[in-house]
């Protein structure tokens, strides 16, 4: 009895030995721009960050904000936050996690040069950060921020020896690859791979791997044959029409993931006569887009379900509103509108556009997943329903400057929230266009109400966090359920496949970390 | 010979000049750079910024003015996305792309060449029938689409070969190539051929018309009419005057390797210079666009220069500057 249990006690300490000294190579579609974890915020720039660096707060599989370099915050007053750091937390050069570090940090981010996508608007609301004690920060705010944790939390902490001068491209040799993540830096070569090594003093869980390999491989095909000849044990961006091929040639173990981003249509909702939208008979007419029955009417003739099955190998998640359950701001009294193409049409009738009217749908045809095939299906299903439809996609490049020059009337685009919470889509998709005070800016459509402007920005400074809820609850009614401000399609869901040998726990928004990689049971 | 090279220096300075305005105004009416560049959920204010960051806020032709400025005291821009100078994105990747362009040219001439001679010189024959209906099929299979089945029977069914990336490299001049060493040049294997596939067809039919022509010709006739033996016409005679064409095509063809080996790079994902094209273009990089383009004619200009003089050592008769002698 006991060398049984001595046996498979040795058994199970070697094989979780093996485990952790295995190595991973992973094959994604998408390579950082810089390895400074500041430089971009886009999702592969921070994909690669969150493996060496780490901020002050993480999100979980549930986009609830966790501790990690900091271990509590408090508000002491609306402008005012006292914020504790971890203790006997190590950077990958020895030195350990202070205040100073994090003054640094927030003191460098603006000072990044020639990025496009910045960390600068995480840190815009501190008026003052200073250093009570080694492990203590007091920080004011300019104005009452109640998301300046989920804002300055995801910014990426560095040691302050490297001071804030320090240039984006000393980070690309690794010399300034300094964080305090599971993992440090082995060697980047551009266009190809990154090598990681686990870190040995790590304060969290150990990952389960020690060294890692990414390739970067951005053609679909190839990402998929890499996989399937053994060359990569796990890729990201997993094409849906090529699963069945996948999974008839190895034991794959495929994970899905709905994500925040939410495709839709958005429609010329403010000129009195539109560039794409005539008469049934090709002439001019009053712009029928202004009218949210016609709008919702638009949305009536949509076959979500059909458009989720058949386009897109059931990998999406039909939607109604901003974001998918379980984010902060999601409302079950937004549904995802059934086809019903007889309501549709007396909507129409009592708008006084009976007879339909002619209208041409535009869209990337290399954005986002089967974008061309989608913008064939809703032209489709509108022209079933009694109207002139037809549709034109054109390359991503070509697309969105047209799109934000407003040359179209009905277009199909994506917005991804990243952060758990309904509210920046709320005030950049459907908030007011106005460049002052910085709310509307994929309003492309230009939909305004005020009614819900002032409940958005009510949120926006709410500190309650059911007060909040309930504010953007009301808000997200208001914008789908009496306006239709825009026409929501679905929810992408992200695809990974794998070897059968291992496991992954997904996150809703677009990151595959190693750290969430282990060996299946 | 000197007043030659000046001249064509000149056109050629022109050329670029033409190429860098063309292609600067092209990629500004295509698309906007800060579109693609600002994350998802940026904000008017950071939109604003970023524009100023990377220049974009300024009218067009001021762009170009400071572009062109810049140009003339040799810096090809800095990369909107990398925040590199483009120089250096070129030059990382070109030793990847010269390596595999390279391989594939000797790949197409190992097969072309050989195929070309025998063909030509059995015109007619059943032979030359499979040479020609072979040549047929390298030739108008598109070249992702034999990529693709490649990988699928060495890679994917055979297991023999990795279905993708650079191998290990060694350093030979100062130079990292993966010819070095094992690993780099099983990686390289599969590429190189998917890109030598066309050209070695084309090689072949070229070789054939020319053996052909040759072979029929008045000084071969006289060859044979004093005794030489037909190994000796084939290689000594006729093939000499069959390389004079070949140069010309093969010269631009290296060119046509070096610089749009764009799809087997993609297949095969190959760390190229072709890669960073397909990537810029999509996020409208503009200075790795035109930077790029600029590098690409400037090569092909040095390329056809080369084979001009090429042509005087191969041909005596011929004389630079059109002044026959």
């Amino acid at each position: 009895m006991t060398r049984k249990l001595l046996l498979s006690t040795a058994l199970i300490a070697a094989g979780a030995a093996t485990a952790h000294a295995d190595s991973l190579t992973m094959g994604l579609k998408a390579e950082h721009p810089s390895m400074d974890p500041h430089f971009s915020r886009t999702s592969p720039g921070q994909n690669t960050a969150a493996h060496i660096f780490e901020g002050l707060t993480a999100i979980d599989e549930n986009m609830q904000l966790t501790p990690a370099l900091a271990t509590e915050w408090t508000n002491i007053d609306p402008t005012t936050w006292e914020i504790k750091l971890r203790d006997g937390v190590t950077f990958h050069d020895g030195s350990t996690l202070d205040a100073q570090d994090v003054i640094t940090t927030v003191a460098r981010v603006p000072k990044v040069e020639n990025s496009a996508a910045s960390f600068e608007s995480n840190v815009a609301m501190i008026d003052s950060i200073e250093a009570v004690d080694p492990l203590t920060l007091r920080i004011t705010t300019k104005s009452p921020s109640p998301d300046l944790m989920q804002q300055l939390g995801s910014v990426y902490i560095l040691p302050s020896e490297l001071g804030e001068q320090i240039a984006s491209k000393t980070f690309d040799s690794g010399e300034a690859a300094i964080g305090t993540g599971p993992y440090t830096y082995g060697d980047w070569t551009p266009n190809e791979k990154l090598t990681l090594s686990a870190y040995q003093d790590y304060w969290g869980d150990a990952p389960a791997f020690d060294d890692v390999t990414i390739r970067y491989i951005p053609n679909d095909a190839s990402r998929v044959s890499a996989l399937i000849a053994g060359d990569v044990d796990l890729i990201d961006a997993m094409p849906a029409g090529d699963l069945e091929a996948v999974e008839s040639r190895m034991d794959a173990n495929i994970v899905r993931k709905t994500s925040g981003r939410m495709i839709y249509l958005g429609l010329d909702s403010d000129r009195a006569q539109s560039p794409f939208v005539k008469g049934p008979d090709g002439g001019e007419i009053e712009n029928p887009l202004r009218d949210p029955r016609v709008r919702r009417a638009l949305s009536l003739m949509i076959d979500r379900g059909q458009i989720s099955e058949r386009i897109m190998d059931g990998t999406a998640t039909p939607t109604g509103q901003m974001v998918p359950e379980g984010f902060t701001g999601y409302t079950s009294a937004v549904e995802a509108p059934e086809a019903d193409i007889e309501r549709a049409q007396a909507l129409l009738e009592e708008a006084g556009y009976g007879d339909g009217f002619t209208i041409t749908l535009h869209g990337p045809n290399n954005r986002y997943q089967n974008d061309a095939k989608i913008l064939q299906a809703v032209s489709q299903l509108w022209a079933r329903a009694g109207l002139n439809a037809s549709v034109e996609a054109m390359p991503k490049n070509i697309y969105f400057k047209r799109a934000t020059a407003r040359d179209f009337s009905a277009f199909l685009v994506g917005f991804g929230t990243t952060t758990g919470d309904s509210i920046r889509g709320l005030q950049q998709v459907i908030g007011t266009y106005d460049e002052e005070a910085g709310t509307g800016r994929f309003n492309r459509g230009r939909f305004s109400n005020e009614e819900f402007d002032t409940l958005v920005k009510q949120a926006a400074e709410t500190f309650d966090d059911e007060e909040r809820q309930r504010l953007l609850e009301e808000a997200t009614a208001i914008a789908f359920n009496e306006e239709q401000a825009i026409i929501p399609i679905h929810l992408e869901q992200q695809i990974w496949a794998m070897k059968d040998e291992l496991a992954f726990d997904a996150r809703p928004i677009e990151r595959t970390l190693t750290q969430d990689v282990r060996p299946s049971e | 010979m000197a007043s030659y090279l000046i001249r064509r220096l000149g056109q050629a300075a022109f050329v670029l000049l033409l190429v860098s305005f063309l292609i600067f105004m092209g990629v500004y009416a295509i698309g906007d750079p800060v579109e693609m560049l600002v994350p998802p959920d940026a904000t008017t204010a950071e939109v604003n910024r970023a524009r100023e960051a990377l220049g974009l806020d300024q009218p067009i032709l001021i762009q170009y003015g400071l572009y062109l400025k810049g140009l003339v005291q040799g810096d090809l821009g800095t990369s909107f996305v990398y925040n590199q100078p483009t120089i250096d994105l070129v030059l990382q990747r070109l030793p990847a792309t010269v390596e595999l362009g390279l391989t594939a040219f000797v790949f197409s001439l190992i097969i072309g060449l050989p195929l070309g001679l025998i063909a030509g010189y059995r015109a007619g024959s059943v032979t030359d029938d499979g040479i020609m209906n072979g040549s047929i099929l390298a030739y108008s299979l598109p070249n992702f689409w034999q990529g693709l089945l490649l990988i699928l029977l060495f890679a994917v069914q055979l297991r023999w070969l990795p279905s993708g990336g650079r191998g290990d490299t060694g350093i030979l001049f100062g130079i990292e190539t993966s010819l070095l060493t094992l690993d780099g040049w099983q990686h390289i294997f599969l590429p190189a051929l998917n890109l030598a596939l066309f050209n070695s067809a084309m090689v072949t039919r070229l070789t054939r018309a020319q053996v052909q022509q040759a072979m029929g010709s008045e000084y071969v006739r006289y060859a044979r009419a004093k005794g030489i033996s037909e190994r000796r016409i084939l290689i000594r005679h006729a093939f000499r005057n069959v390389l004079i064409p070949l140069v010309t095509v093969l010269g631009l063809e290296l060119g046509n390797l070096l610089a749009y080996g764009i799809i087997t790079e993609t297949v095969f994902n190959w760390p190229g210079m072709g890669q960073l094209l397909i990537n810029s273009i999509n996020i409208v990089d503009r200075p790795v666009i035109v930077g790029y383009l600029l590098i690409v004619v400037a090569m092909f200009v040095v390329i056809n220069l080369i084979v001009d003089v090429l042509y005087t050592l191969l041909d005596p008769r011929i004389r630079l500057g059109g002044n026959k002698a």
